[in-house]
């Protein structure tokens, strides 16, 4: 169980971007320092470049490693990729390394491609932003909280987690109040930053009483205490012993758990603080947030109730009625997702801005993801992480279009998107694609996921919840129509149109594609997803 | 068991006619742009839209679909020339296409009038090939809608036939296009909103979006229970339903404390959002506004094509998920929708006799026109009088035959006369009624054929429009008769409008700036793309029987449905 050399190569995606966020840092320093105008566009273009090239390369390499790349066989021949690439391939493919801390699974692998796709897009996306006196930092802290993400998919042990919970957070406090001058942005800053100290210590807490009970179930000879395996068993042993005491620490530990992540993920009523940042961070940052952050969130709390605690008695059923009544963990994610599809809907109603429309939006869309959260079928697992995936896609590309109205309007009000589509109908129309999917309108990925968590959720008994969830639906509609609205029917004050560069025109446009893509064949990620559930122990 | 009402075969064409629009497109949008006034593109996407017309015809003049044939069990018409791939496993959705009499004439429609249309979008100049590539793509999408027996495939269809219809009006239309194409959208969009939602609930209640076995489990007839998914639903046992299905799954959900105990409750809310969903499409009075904004302002080709096929999607709507899936409830609200009817037929055509634009006046005519498939459609599922005995079979086949034949016969003559006005426009640069006047005088032809196409949309004998109105009135007397009766004035004022129309145009003293128009030429464009038209609505005027045979057994067989109810 300790570490061994072939475990490097299993990192190797993560020693990559490591290295890169350390050269983007280096290398600003060894470029021409200056803060004049020209130096300074220089060190930007620069950082960004590397940053790029780095995250690419990790794409790939998690695309060789996780492999989702095949031999090709025609006839009786069998092409070869080259023997490198089989090297990394069986050095990457599963394993618990560091002593069971970091699982490198079907699910990291996901986990690793949707983190490193979303930091590549921002960071395009970032592209026109004004350059602040280190432009390298903030590509480093981007790199930096990518990492954390994929600590947080794969962790495997809960010091892992709470690493991997805090190398992401701390460097989005920074991005968001990344524009210091600015009040909003400041605010957005310290405001995410206290909230997301005390979920910490929230956090942390659950998991000190969850050691706690491992280490009094004194099954410790041949595990990590801090593993989730641990945890599963001591868990296990707790409801097994009704009468001791320790069944209630492990539910108070989960809540704790649940409570901190919630913070994390923007869960009513732990949501409060994620309008203001949204809406008060730099455009890229949000949609960098309110993805990969969000989904990383997600990923860690779906690991960490289903390898932690399936026992049936802690999971309890989410179906009111017979033949199995109301309660356990399941119960609780339903009622938090009602709670947190009506409040972000109802909230997103009066809004005028669309970033913070666009906030509550997100809000509402977590209350969605948790349908699939509250059974661990497969299809709850599966739908679940399409879900994410399609959120993911989906949401890049209305943070992103709306960044790039703000580089040229300077704001992200609705009256800036007045008469969008008459500015540019070529953005208007990918902003559009983006909105009718998350209002789940098909063809769209949207209406897929949607639809499939709820099939999910009713296979699990829910029923009661996917009605709402469907109500809910029909209350969405209005306010993404306003969008709409905005962008065709308010008449523009200018007709000049909206200049997009070259780069986040193609990233766009290849986002847009997907979640068509992700619509009418929605079945080409089920194979992976279905794998990567299975090796986690989905039913 | 599957096979006993699907028919497979070696060499199934439906994909191909519904999808070779597709390969067109591409070609059209990739095929380097010619100089400026060179036609190639737009002849060889003429050419291409050839090719599923052509696959249509050879399948009805081959016999390689039979529309008379029955299925094994006898209980229903055989669904031919399928297509069955697994495509979402976990909906337990199938990419499943197939013709039967219902939907056959109107993919002979479809493949007929596109060619036309593309030849009447010569005129666009601006972005031809673009223009001409989101026609190839209109035609897959509706094709795709007509032949998909599966109800997500055909959500998919009906929801992406949306969009190019969207940047033909937004891009290349009239005055005031932005507003119409959005105010087509937007309409289409929110009445479909309920039959989403309802959609998603008839997955949940029954496990499966197989439009044939919905349609067997909403007749009672027998159901192999492993086409629907394992573990949705209330359980399928012999007798089920699919009104009880939904039932039971509302009483899982605790429902039936809102909805009451009935058991047809949530099939008649569910048969009500479907109804609005296709009723804003085929424009039925009040959910019509759209429709004679759009008409009036996208380019002429696309008002065509909207008009001649896309109000068909919503008919056919009704006749596959309506009728085939409430058939119960259709019968009891048929009184509703033959008001609904009747009301289209009256405001369609009094509205039309208030019209100044030559555009907007098709379009109410339209309305009107449309309002006799619903009442054809309302009286086909109407309970009948104790009078009727035996004829109560025939009465509501002729109901459905009339349907589908005005469907068809409305398609060719509206699709004639807006391009007509589209050429009157391009010759004088006005659609409005009082600044024409004696135009016979100057194109005695171009007023020939208009007259012909305008005959045939108000259903003078002869000619096509004829033979719907007939059959449907026929089905109308004897089972709606006081509805019936009022429609009929809707008939007379609707020769009146578009009579009317043609005098203002062609009658009266000569305006002196309109003395020099370019009469039509035998032989030149404009002739060419008319003179199909005019043929298919004197064939089918003079001889039906083609057209009639092919939708009869189906609607034999749907009329049985009602008469055992």
């Amino acid at each position: 169980m300790n570490f061994q050399i072939a475990d490097f190569t299993r990192l190797i995606p993560e020693f990559l971007i490591l290295a890169i966020a350390a050269l983007v840092l280096l290398g600003d320093v060894l470029t021409r320092w200056s803060k004049g105008k020209e130096a300074l566009a220089e060190r930007t273009g620069e950082a960004i470049a590397m940053t790029l090239m780095g995250l690419g390369l990790a794409f790939v390499m998690v695309l060789i490693q996780g492999g989702f790349f095949n031999w090709v066989q025609i006839g009786d021949w069998k092409f070869y990729n080259f023997s490198i690439f089989q090297n990394l391939r069986t050095s990457g493919l599963d394993g618990s390394i560091l002593g069971g801390a970091f699982v490198v699974d079907p699910l990291t692998h996901i986990g690793r491609l949707i983190f490193i796709g979303a930091a590549f897009v921002t960071v395009v996306l970032t592209g026109k932003a004004k350059p602040s006196n280190n432009p390298a930092e903030f590509y480093a802290l981007i790199l930096f909280a990518t990492l954390g993400m994929i600590f947080m998919t794969a962790g495997g042990e809960l010091i892992m987690i709470y690493l991997g919970v805090e190398l992401t957070s701390i460097p989005l406090y920074v991005l968001a109040g990344y524009f210091r001058r600015d009040p909003v942005s400041s605010e957005a800053g310290a405001k995410y930053y206290i909230f997301g100290a005390l979920s910490s210590a929230i956090l942390l807490f659950g998991m000190s009483l969850l050691l706690g009970l491992t280490l009094m179930n004194g099954q410790t000879m041949n595990a990590t205490p801090t593993s989730l395996s641990s945890v599963k068993t001591a868990v296990e042993l707790a409801f097994a012993n009704p009468e001791g005491p320790s069944q209630g620490v492990a539910i108070l530990g989960l809540l704790f758990i649940l409570a901190g992540m919630a913070y994390k993920v923007a869960i009513v009523p732990f949501h409060a603080w994620s309008p203001d940042v949204y809406q008060g961070a730099p455009t890229s940052m949000t949609a960098f947030i309110s993805t990969a952050s969000k989904t990383a969130g997600f990923f860690l709390i779906y690991r960490v109730l289903v390898t932690g605690f399936d026992a049936p008695s802690i999971m309890g059923t989410a179906a009111i009625g017979a033949p199995t009544s109301f309660g356990g963990w399941t119960s609780l994610v339903a009622i938090l997702a009602s709670v947190t599809m009506l409040v972000g809907n109802l909230a997103a109603l009066p809004q005028t801005n669309a970033k913070r429309m666009l906030a509550y939006s997100s809000i509402a869309q977590a209350g969605f993801l948790m349908l699939g959260l509250v059974g661990t079928q497969r299809d709850s697992s599966v739908s679940l992480l399409m879900y994410l995936i399609a959120y993911t896609v989906t949401n890049l590309v209305a943070f992103g279009i709306l960044a790039l109205v703000e580089d040229n309007v300077g704001g992200t009000d609705f009256s800036n998107l007045n008469g969008l589509g008459r500015r540019s109908p070529g953005l208007t129309l990918l902003l559009t694609v983006a909105i009718l999917s998350l209002a789940g309108i098909p063809p769209l990925s949207g209406f897929f996921v949607k639809f499939y968590v709820f099939i999910a959720a009713w296979q699990e008994g829910a029923k009661w919840l996917v009605i709402f969830a469907v109500s809910n639906t029909v209350i969405s509609l209005y306010y993404y129509l306003r969008f709409l609205k905005a962008m065709y029917f308010a008449p523009a004050e200018t007709e000049e149109p909206i200049k997009v560069g070259f780069g986040p025109g193609i990233v766009m446009t290849a986002l847009t594609l997907l979640i068509f893509g992700l619509g009418i064949v929605p079945t080409w990620l089920y194979g992976v997803l279905e794998q990567a559930t299975i090796r986690i122990g989905a039913r | 068991m599957l096979n006993e009402f699907i028919k497979f075969s070696d060499w199934s064409i439906t994909t191909l006619i519904a999808l070779s629009p597709l390969v067109g497109m591409l070609l059209a949008l990739v095929f380097p742009k010619p100089a400026e006034n060179s036609r190639t593109i737009a002849w060889g996407v003429f050419a291409w839209s050839l090719v599923p017309l052509g696959l249509t015809l050879f399948l009805w003049l081959s016999g390689g679909f039979n529309p008379a044939l029955a299925s094994v069990t006898g209980d229903q018409a055989m669904i031919q020339q399928v297509d069955r791939v697994r495509w979402v496993p976990f909906f337990n959705a199938d990419y499943f296409v197939g013709l039967d009499g219902m939907n056959f004439p109107l993919v002979f429609l479809t493949t007929a009038l596109t060619p036309v249309c593309i030849l009447a979008a010569f005129r666009i100049k601006q972005r031809q090939n673009v223009y001409l590539a989101l026609m190839l793509l209109l035609e897959s999408a509706m094709l795709g809608y007509f032949v998909s027996l599966n109800f997500l495939l055909l959500f998919l269809f009906w929801e992406f036939s949306l969009v190019p219809m969207f940047f033909i009006i937004n891009n290349w239309g009239g005055e005031n296009r932005r507003y119409s194409a959005f105010k087509f959208f937007v309409y289409t969009m929110a009445g479909s909103v309920g039959m989403l939602i309802i959609f998603e609930f008839i997955y949940l209640a029954t496990g499966t979006f197989d439009l044939v076995v919905l349609s067997r489990l909403a007749q009672g007839l027998p159901v192999d229970p492993a086409l629907l998914a394992p573990k949705l639903g209330a359980g399928y046992s012999n007798g089920a339903t699919l009104q009880s299905m939904l039932f039971s799954a509302v009483q899982d959900v605790g429902l039936t404390s809102v909805l009451g105990n009935s058991n047809g409750t949530p099939a008649a809310i569910i048969f009500w959002c479907i109804f609005v969903a296709f009723a804003v499409k085929l424009a039925v009075w009040p959910l019509h506004t759209w429709q004679p904004d759009t008409y009036e302002n996208a380019p002429t080709s696309g008002s065509m094509i909207v008009s001649a096929v896309m109000s068909k999607m919503g008919a056919y709507g009704m006749i596959r998920l309506m009728i085939m899936l409430f058939p119960k409830q259709t019968n009891h609200f048929a009184p509703i929708l033959a008001i609904f009817a009747l009301a289209s037929i009256l405001f369609g055509a009094y509205a039309g006799l208030a019209q100044t634009n030559l555009k907007r006046l098709i379009a109410y005519a339209s309305i009107n026109h449309m309002g006799y498939v619903l009442l054809g459609l309302a009286a086909a599922a109407s309970a009948a009088p104790e009078s009727l005995g035996n004829l109560d079979v025939a009465i509501r086949t002729s109901a459905l035959n009339g349907v589908q034949a005005q469907m068809v016969a409305h398609g060719f003559s509206t699709a004639a006369l807006f391009f007509l006005a589209g050429e009157l426009y391009e010759r004088t640069g006005t659609y409005q009624l009082d600044q024409f006047g004696g135009l016979r005088k100057v194109m005695p032809i171009f007023a020939g054929i208009m007259g012909v196409a305008m005959f045939a949309n108000l259903g003078l004998p002869g000619l096509a429009g004829f033979v719907g109105e007939f059959f449907i009135f026929r089905g109308a007397w004897g089972t709606q008769p006081v509805i019936t009766t009022i429609a009929v004035l809707g008939l007379i004022v609707t020769a009146l409008v578009l009579i009317r129309m043609y005098q203002k145009i062609f009658y009266g003293p000569v305006n002196h700036k309109l003395t020099n128009l370019p009469d039509i030429k035998v032989g030149d464009w404009a002739f060419n793309v008319t003179l199909p038209l005019i043929i298919v609505l004197l064939v089918f005027g003079i001889y039906p029987k083609p057209l009639m045979d092919l939708s009869n057994y189906a609607a034999t067989v749907m009329a049985q449905v009602f008469t055992s109810l």
